[in-house]
């Protein structure tokens, strides 16, 4: 008959409560490895950074789209209020449409903001299908590397996509650091 | 300052949104010869295929990047003289240096305007 850990046993019963031990020394060793997954996980690096780094480009979208929104409101508004006539009214026409296109590229700073929010997601999905490997909750496997007590829970794909952009792509928009076109400007002029 | 506005341009760019709105901008400064490409290997076909008075190129392009096809451009003896704009998002002085030390002409934070575009082709292609 199995005994459940939290049922006492008698207090008669010497081999009985020898079971029990048994049975909690196996609970605290599955509580250890339990601990030891977790800690991999990265918990802290979710939360600090990732998950800081999704709302910063997730709050950059919102901005991004809300600049773009009122340009484009405003080029309609000038246009149904024009009162030029003639080659004025087509000059004015003209800065409209070109003010509407500019507006446009927010395109494509929205969209790599978007590419990086889910490359995280993407990270933390792959971080928690090996997690439910540790524990056995599940089908995942440890992907690469050597598992340690310090080993953290990052998948071959996330490391090696993060080791490529870090080797190859430009860190913007939005990032911390990032520099204006006069500063690039004066770093052009005075570099060599 | 006088602009050529026959010079063939390729404007390289892995967003189709971005490409239309930098080929009109072009379009309005009066060029009319003006292709795209959607990474650097697609890039580096087009320069080898016809010849290109100046690419304006993203960074942030996979598999090859914008400075990885400007370090191929100048390490190619046909192509090493052409010239070259770099446009990205917002990026760090350190981005900046090392595209000027690859040997970029100029540098255009996004989002810009057509005036910003301007001058910057005036400054590397005016006669």
């Amino acid at each position: 008959m199995a005994h459940s850990v939290l049922r006492p046993a008698a207090p008669s019963d010497p081999a009985d409560r020898g079971g029990q031990v048994r049975e909690i020394g196996t609970v605290a060793v599955r509580m250890a490895e339990l601990r030891t997954a977790i800690s991999r996980l990265g918990v802290l690096d979710i939360a600090e950074t990732k998950l800081g780094a999704v709302q910063v480009d997730i709050n950059d979208v919102l901005a991004s789209t809300r600049s773009a929104a009122d340009t484009i409101l405003k080029a309609a508004e000038d246009l149904l209020a024009a009162t030029q006539t003639g080659n004025d009214y087509r000059v004015l026409v003209e800065q409209r449409m070109f003010a509407l296109m500019e507006a446009c590229s927010f395109q494509d700073l929205t969209g790599q903001r978007l590419q990086r929010v889910t490359h995280t997601l993407q990270a933390m999905e792959e971080r928690l299908r090996i997690f439910a490997g540790a524990v056995k909750a599940g089908h995942g496997t440890i992907l690469s590397g050597e598992v340690g007590p310090d080993t953290v829970f990052q998948g071959e794909v996330e490391r090696q996509r993060a080791a490529w952009n870090d080797a190859n792509m430009v860190h913007g928009p939005g990032v911390a650091g990032a520099i204006p076109q006069e500063t690039v400007d004066w770093l052009f002029a005075t570099t060599s | 300052m006088a602009l050529d506005t026959s010079m063939p341009i390729l404007v390289v760019d892995d967003y189709q949104t971005m490409v239309r709105i930098i080929k009109n901008l072009l379009k309005q400064l009066g060029f009319e010869d003006v292709d795209d490409a959607s990474d650097g290997t697609a890039a580096l076909d087009k320069l080898k295929q016809k010849k290109y008075g100046l690419v304006i190129s993203d960074w942030n392009m996979e598999p090859m990047t914008g400075y990885e096809l400007l370090r191929q451009v100048r390490s190619d003896d046909g192509l090493r003289t052409t010239p070259f704009i770099m446009v990205t998002a917002e990026s760090k002085t350190e981005n900046v240096i090392a595209a000027k030390k690859a040997g970029v002409n100029n540098y255009i934070v996004k989002p810009f305007n057509a005036q910003t575009l301007k001058t910057k082709i005036e400054a590397v292609c005016g006669a």
